[in-house]
């Protein structure tokens, strides 16, 4: 009986570890789709490597006899990817007006980009105005009534 | 006498031990490489050079050569574009050099994608065939405001796929990483696919390394490059 009862959860044990997982199914690929999908810049690529230091406007002809629909402004748009990040996703004119002094030295520290800084100087800017603004509004509504 | 002798070979071994246990330092990274974009619209993109990386001053050196010349530098938060060496653009940067596919490679750290020391914690694993999968959790509150769970799979202890979500446990993107060489004893991956799920559709991106070198000690200047005024 002991001998069967331990077969049993064995089999039970092993059938846990190896039955296929939910998330397995997540990294299935179709990597002919993904190929065809990519298969007319395969070629220009080939062609690009082929011809060493070529640029896009000696391979005009070949990219529209591939009929290839190539974007426009190609590394502004990578580039953009990777730059105007502002810090925490907060823009710098934001971290001045809210945060004063303390939030012009995040955004240069964090950026070291003067045109960030800029921004955030003049949101401080903003910011002490308010200020200004709020406390003289205080004095002329009091000062009628202590004078 | 003898025994200081003994006592200082000792001691020699003992401090030069760990530097031979943990084995090879890589430090500089070098490949040719392509990325080629389809995007939902129906338009596509290409661009080829070689990339540079140098983990000492954890700066990546895009040297693009098509469609056009340019070169890209990412160095702490910046990210500056040059036209012939002139400098047409300062940008504050997404892409963190230290947070890199790059760093990671020669640190070793591909395999968990550096989520292990990073605002993520591992909520699970399973076993799939030989896929090892996990999955990870934002423990950063801010970080949970704009991103769900990471699902990843690894097979061999290398990295095979990552899959992320948004909050809402939407999928985001999907990468797959294949074809890995042994360079000098460092794993890299010399192929990677991108998906990236949008309304409209889904982007296919595949970005290809070739003739990866490591620790190389030529072309200094381009790793020493100044950026200029």
């Amino acid at each position: 009986m002991k001998s069967v009862l331990f077969l049993t959860l064995s089999f039970l044990l092993v059938g846990s570890i190896y039955a296929e997982s939910p998330n397995a199914t997540l990294f299935d690929i179709n990597e002919d789709l993904v190929e065809a999908q990519v298969a007319d810049l395969t070629n220009l690529e080939n062609y690009v490597l082929a011809n060493e230091g070529v640029t896009l406007n000696e391979v005009r002809n070949f990219v529209s006899d591939e009929d290839l629909n190539l974007s426009e402004n190609m590394l502004d748009n990578f580039a953009a990817v990777m730059a105007d990040h502002p810090v925490a996703g907060i823009p710098s004119f934001l971290w001045g007006c809210v945060l004063g002094p303390v939030g012009v030295a995040i955004v240069h520290f964090s950026e070291e980009n003067k045109e960030e800084t800029k921004k955030a100087l003049w949101g401080c800017g903003a910011y002490g105005l308010v200020i200004v603004a709020y406390w003289v509004l205080i004095y002329a509504t009091w000062a009628p009534f202590y004078y | 006498m003898r025994k200081v002798y003994c006592l200082i070979i000792i001691l020699s071994s003992l401090l030069l031990l760990p530097g031979t246990i943990t084995g090879q330092q890589f430090y500089k990274l070098k490949a040719d490489f392509s990325i080629k974009e389809k995007l939902a619209d129906g338009t596509s993109k290409l661009i080829m050079g070689k990339v540079y990386y140098d983990k000492p001053s954890e700066k990546i050196i895009y040297d693009i050569t098509f469609p056009e010349p340019e070169t890209w530098i990412l160095q702490d938060t910046s990210f500056y574009r040059l036209k012939a060496d002139k400098l047409v653009d300062r940008q504050p940067s997404f892409l963190i050099p230290k947070s890199s596919f790059f760093h990671f490679t020669l640190t070793g750290e591909l395999s968990d994608f550096g989520l292990k020391d990073g605002p993520y914690k591992i909520e699970g694993v399973e076993k799939s065939g030989e896929m090892v999968i996990s999955t990870w959790e934002p423990h950063d509150s801010k970080l949970k405001e704009v991103m769900g769970k990471v699902v990843m799979s690894n097979m061999n202890k290398k990295l095979f796929g990552i899959v992320f979500y948004n909050p809402e446990g939407e999928m985001l993107s999907k990468q797959f990483y294949k074809d890995y060489i042994n360079v000098k004893g460092c794993e890299i991956p010399t192929e990677i696919t991108q998906i990236t799920y949008l309304e409209s559709g889904q982007n296919y991106q595949i970005t290809s390394y070739r003739n990866v070198a490591i620790n190389q000690n030529e072309e200094g200047d381009i790793y020493n490059i100044r950026i200029p005024k």
